[in-house]
């Protein structure tokens, strides 16, 4: 068992006010550290399990049992990280950062900036970083820090995913129908996921077939 | 103002205020009150404090270390350098 720092990032709709505040400290989460930062309310928890993921999970869990796991954005630290990022998180100079950026120091070929958020500020994927350490033997990165953040990376992915859903279902599903026609269309069984935070999608009866309907399309049930 | 409960969580309160940040305290309801950034006329941070922490020392510590790396006081730093 470790001990596991991380966040739950909530979405617009949430605001830090009276309410939330009972909501919280009256359940399991109450040992958290409930803040906002710039309007957008956080979630800080310290928590013991056997992996990073354990612990995002417990914490989802407890923040169904209160209606708020829709609510949340996600999890950070998140797998996208700046320059100065990485420094303050390997807790390195930018100097320092900079050289293995550029091939001054290390094995070289460190990974690519995976976007730009504004011409010449680009951004990583810290788990991709954090991996071009541990292959380098640099800095004591351990592989256990290079899954977790894949991990909370895969996690994220999930929940926008279904934050952009609730946003916007109509225009989500017309994305969710382009990519059922290119990858899953053969398949048989639909690429959509049939829930959200707040339960599962009301499948109708099973078919009997290892297969149920429900909203015009057919879902892989079980195994 | 009343005191926190605990006094780890009050010395941090206390440190807060002494680094300008405002306190208003809850009416009701588990929440002992909030701390506010200097920088918080329109946004900024805003830190709730549990009436009954599990673990007053962790809060404490977790606290005084949001305090004490406040994005806004940094911002403000780097654009008077």
């Amino acid at each position: 068992m470790s001990d596991f720092e991380f966040s739950i990032v909530f979405c617009d709709e949430v605001n830090l006010d009276d309410n939330l505040e009972d909501q919280i400290y009256g359940s399991s989460c109450s040992d958290c550290q409930l803040s906002s930062v710039d309007g957008r309310v956080i979630l800080m928890f310290e928590r013991r399990a056997a992996t990073l993921v354990d612990a995002v999970f417990q914490v989802l869990y407890e923040l169904k049992e209160i209606g708020l796991a829709p609510k949340v954005l996600c999890v950070d630290p998140c797998d996208l990280v700046s320059q100065i990022q990485i420094s303050k998180r390997l807790d390195k100079t930018r100097q320092q950062i900079h050289q293995y950026i550029c091939g001054q120091r290390g094995p070289g070929n460190f990974p690519k900036p995976i976007r730009y958020i504004e011409e010449r500020k680009p951004v990583w994927s810290w788990s991709g970083v954090l991996r071009w350490f541990l292959d380098g033997k640099l800095l004591g990165v351990d592989s256990g820090s290079v899954g977790s953040a894949k991990d909370i990376g895969m996690i994220n992915g999930f929940l926008a995913n279904l934050h952009n859903r609730s946003i916007d279902r109509a225009r989500f599903s017309k994305i969710e129908d382009r990519f059922h026609d290119l990858v899953w269309h053969e398949t048989g069984f639909s690429a959509r996921i049939p829930w959200d935070l707040s339960g599962p999608v009301d499948l109708s009866p099973n078919r009997g077939d290892g297969a149920a309907e429900a909203n015009g399309y057919t879902w892989a049930v079980g195994a | 103002m009343s005191r926190h409960p605990s006094p780890e969580l009050n010395a941090v309160v206390e440190y807060a205020i002494a680094q300008g940040w405002r306190v208003i305290q809850s009416k009701k309801g588990h929440a002992w009150g909030r701390v506010l950034c200097p920088h918080n006329e329109r946004n900024g941070c805003i830190h709730s404090v549990n009436s009954t922490p599990r673990n007053p020392g962790s809060d404490a510590r977790r606290l005084r270390r949001l305090i004490d790396n406040c994005p806004h006081q940094q911002t403000e730093e780097n654009n008077d350098e």
